[in-house]
């Protein structure tokens, strides 16, 4: 009892510290306090413990959400207990930007007798609303049949690794199991529920918790969910884990137990004489709360929670009912259907998009089903799933014209909720289909980005600007064609190549024909040698000269006629004359001048300068008349 | 001996003389029209046209001409709204300048505006081969054109003379160019044969008549900008063929020859 009454005057101390903080704390924001109005505000009257040993304090706590200045309700006094305020708990978060507030005021309740008492309804006036809250149960009992609790403490003090009461902690931490139904259908969803319930205990490093089944699909558990809830008075922290699980067979089964691992924080206390300085000075400083949190040690206390095993009752889908193209869809749907394009050519594609929306075990949705595929060409279709909807892309392909409807499209599904067999129906969507020309029925559907024609484009149009160069000038009227000078070239032209032409023309037969080029050569040799006579006869040689003469009549008649050169006498050459027809005068003259050369080679003196002027001018006389005469 | 050194003397007197009436045509400094066509030019900036188009003519005056000029005049004229004008100087420009590409597209623009009537020549197929051969020369570039040709096949004939082997593929070759010296011929005899022989309507409508006679009959209507073909003329009328070989009389004011 001494101890249990230091305890007691521990709590005071440290209570009147946590009063004077929480006026400072009030002090200083007060100020930024708004008016709030009781329609937003909470009331609520928690106690720590609902079973206490007599003559053990216990706290009572009024809490008020949503706002701050709520003076301390005066409470009558409750009978059984004797009650003292402590003083109030503010407590300002912010989350997310929105702020809340809440005071609690708190009692010190301390039992005068054993016994199951109820605390409250408390009820207080806020601006002319009563707010009430819920009544608690009080168990009171004697000290010895409370010295589990007692001789915890006990413990706790005496050893130096905390040693955890199972039977205690049962009732500060634990797990509970539950499923929305407990009569499920085969592969019918329905969330289960895990929670971890905690009261006034340090915990960490809670894992997810596993349930042992294979009867059961049970999905990921999501990211928990973090609230307080009061339960029998109590006030507990909870943690939820929410999934959801599906049967596999048929049949009875327990689900669970769910197993959830954690470590629990347990304060590690110093092995310390109690002396008698402990109780009124060092040990009222040194075993604070304070002190301990700042110089306390902890320690993890690994801990396996089970959760009572939940039993559910699977139940297989009836067999009557069951309408045709059932495929195990459970849950609540809808259906909705669009088709497009609804005017297509025979061959072209349309796209049936199939939405099956509600709530059920997605995973056993199945596409609908077309009534009759006659004059279809009909695709897989494509899945899409999301959160509430799952959609299927279907194409189909209409062969003829003749095709009018899209057949009836239906649906079936189990309802879990009615027990019933249900089937959705889409009518008939009428869709126009055109003829197909035969020259496009080879055509292939492009993507859309590559059918995407060019927009044509608008071109302004004007003449184009002004040159600025005034280019060549010329003439007006003045062609090359009406030049002289143009036509004089083409003349010269021709002219060169004639003369080319025709000079080697010649020379080709001067080097071929003999006989031609002897006659071309004739007039010129007896030019030359003409000449050399007539120098002979100025310098009066006769013999040069009449050998002279002898020889150039000799070899131009011989190239003249195509003679050999030798055999050339007046008589020889007499002949050829008549075959050429020679006039009978110039072959007279050319007799004489042989004859005369012969004369001169026996008796060169008998020749005056006169006779042979006239032998020479003869000879010239008989060269120009050959020369003239085409023989 | 002595012929040979005539020839090589005709031979240069030749080449000069070529050059020469090259030179002569070609290359002629008229800083004058030239300062004329540049006043002229401003004008046309300044949206005067009616000044542009003095400056212009004064050149045509002095009895100078050029592609440029013609083109430049054309577009003073459609920019006055004068279609008929414009199409006048354009096809006077296409004798010069007929590759230039800007001339082409402003004479069909010019073209596509005019009214009415779209009368289209029916040629036959050597007609049609040979406007494409040469249609693109001016007189002057296909006159040299055949001139070389000219040459050519002379001196085509002269090596198959010269190189005996060659003979039958000189004189091949020969008669190949021949065939197109013809067909050049041709064409330019076509080209001279239409000089001043071709007339643009001017006014925004002309009567074609069946006699040189105001009371006469109207055989058809030419709208402004219309190209015929002049056979004859009488007194103050032209005898016309249209594009489509209809022959009519037309007033000599509604037309202007080229």
């Amino acid at each position: 009892m001494g101890k249990q009454r230091a305890q007691g005057l521990e709590r005071r101390v440290k209570m009147q510290k946590f009063k004077l903080l929480s006026f400072i704390l009030a002090f200083c924001i007060l100020p930024f306090m708004l008016v709030c109005y009781a329609s937003d505000i909470q009331f609520e009257a928690t106690v720590d413990r609902n079973k206490i040993a007599l003559g053990e304090a216990f706290q009572l706590n009024l809490a008020f959400h949503g706002t701050q200045n709520v003076s301390p309700p005066g409470i009558d006094k409750i009978e059984g207990f004797e009650m003292r305020y402590v003083g109030p708990s503010t407590m300002v978060s912010i989350v997310n930007g929105v702020v809340t507030s809440s005071i609690t005021h708190i009692y010190t309740l301390i039992p005068l007798k054993t016994g199951i008492f109820t605390i409250g309804p408390f009820s207080v006036d806020m601006q002319g609303k009563t707010l009430t809250s819920k009544p608690i149960t009080i168990e009171v009992v004697s000290a010895s049949s409370a010295g589990q609790s007692y001789s915890r403490q006990q413990s706790l003090d005496e050893n130096v690794t905390t040693k955890i009461n199972s039977e205690e902690l049962k009732d500060r931490i634990f797990l509970v199991l539950s499923a929305a139904k407990r009569k499920v259908y085969l592969n019918e969803v329905i969330p289960l529920t895990i929670k971890l319930y905690i009261n006034r205990l340090s915990v960490r490093d809670i894992q997810f918790p596993v349930i042992e089944t294979n009867d059961f699909s049970i999905e990921k558990f999501g990211q928990p969910r973090q609230y307080r809830e009061e339960l029998g008075g109590v006030l507990y922290d909870v943690i939820e884990f929410t999934t959801d699980m599906f049967a596999i067979k048929p049949g009875e089964f327990s689900l669970g137990p769910a197993k959830l691992k954690c470590n629990l924080v347990v304060r590690r206390q110093a092995q310390r004489r109690r002396t008698h300085l402990d109780d009124d000075f060092f040990g009222g400083f040194f075993n604070d709360d304070i002190f301990d949190n700042f110089f306390g040690r902890y320690d993890a206390y690994p801990l396996e929670l089970k959760s009572a095993e939940f039993p559910i009752t699977v139940l297989p889908l009836p067999e009557e009912g069951k309408p045709e193209g059932f495929d195990g869809a459970l849950g609540d749907f809808q259906l909705n259907v669009t088709a497009t394009p609804l005017e297509v050519k025979a061959g072209d594609p349309i796209t049936l998009k199939m939405t099956i929306r509600g709530e059920g075990n997605f995973d056993s949705v199945k596409s609908p089903k077309l009534q009759s595929k006659d004059g279809f060409k009909v695709y897989d279709p494509q899945v899409k799933q999301n959160e509430s909807e799952k959609i299927f892309e279907q194409v189909i392909i209409p062969e003829s014209e003749k095709i009018t409807h899209i057949p009836q499209i239906s649906f079936s599904f189990f309802n879990t909720e009615s027990g019933q067999y249900e089937t959705l129906t889409h009518q008939p969507i009428p869709i126009t289909v055109f003829k197909v020309d035969e020259s496009q029925t080879k055509l292939i559907e492009l993507p859309q980005t590559q059918v995407k024609a060019v927009e044509k484009e608008e071109l302004g149009r004007d003449i184009i600007y002004l040159k600025n160069s005034p280019g060549q000038f010329r003439r007006i009227g003045r062609y090359l064609y009406k030049s002289l000078s143009f036509w004089c070239l083409q003349v010269l032209s021709f002219i060169i190549f004639l003369s080319v032409l025709i000079l080697h023309l010649r020379q080709q037969r001067l080097s071929s024909d003999q006989r031609y080029a002897r006659r071309l050569q004739a007039p010129l040799k007896a030019k030359k040698s003409l000449k050399e006579i007539e120098r002979l006869l100025r310098e009066k040689k006769t013999e040069a000269f009449f050998n002279a003469v002898f020889k150039t009549i000799r070899e131009y008649l011989a190239d003249r006629f195509h003679l050999p050169a030798g055999g050339i006498t007046a008589d020889t050459f007499e002949e050829v004359a008549k075959e050429r027809g020679i006039a009978q005068e110039a072959l007279e003259k050319i007799k004489k001048i042989f004859t005369a050369c012969d004369m001169a080679r026996y008796a060169p003196g008998q020749f005056n300068p006169k006779q042979m002027e006239a032998i020479f001018q003869d000879l010239k006389e008989i060269i120009v008349y050959l020369e003239r005469q085409k023989i | 001996m002595k012929t040979k050194k005539i020839r090589a003397n005709n031979i240069f007197i030749l080449f000069a003389m070529f050059f020469l009436s090259f030179l002569k045509i070609g290359l002629a400094f008229n800083t004058e029209q030239t300062s004329a066509f540049n006043r002229a030019n401003v004008y046309y900036e300044q949206v005067n046209y009616d000044e542009a188009i003095k400056e212009y003519e004064s050149i045509l005056g002095a009895g100078w001409e050029s592609g440029n000029l013609y083109y430049n005049l054309g577009n003073c004229y459609f920019k006055k709204g004068q279609l008929g004008m414009a199409i006048f100087y354009y096809e006077k420009s296409k004798r010069l300048i007929p590759l230039d590409r800007d001339l082409e597209s402003n004479y069909a623009y010019a073209c596509s505006l005019i009214k009415g009537q779209n009368v289209s020549l029916q040629r036959g197929f050597l007609s049609r081969v040979l406007n494409n051969l040469f249609g693109k020369f001016t007189l002057d570039g296909l006159t040299v054109l055949l001139s070389a040709l000219y040459i050519l096949i002379l001196i085509a004939i002269l090596t198959g003379f010269m190189f005996r082997p060659f003979k039958k593929q000189a004189l091949i070759i020969a008669a190949a160019i021949g065939v197109f010296f013809i067909a050049g011929f041709t064409g330019l005899t076509e080209k001279i044969a239409i000089l001043n022989k071709e007339g643009v309507v001017v006014v925004a409508q002309a009567d074609a008549r069946f006699e040189p006679m105001d009371k006469a009959t109207v055989y058809f209507t030419l709208s402004e900008g219309a190209k015929v073909e002049i056979i004859s003329s009488k007194d103050n009328w032209y005898k016309i063929k249209r594009q489509d070989n209809k022959i009519g009389w037309i007033q000599k004011s509604a037309l202007s020859i080229f």
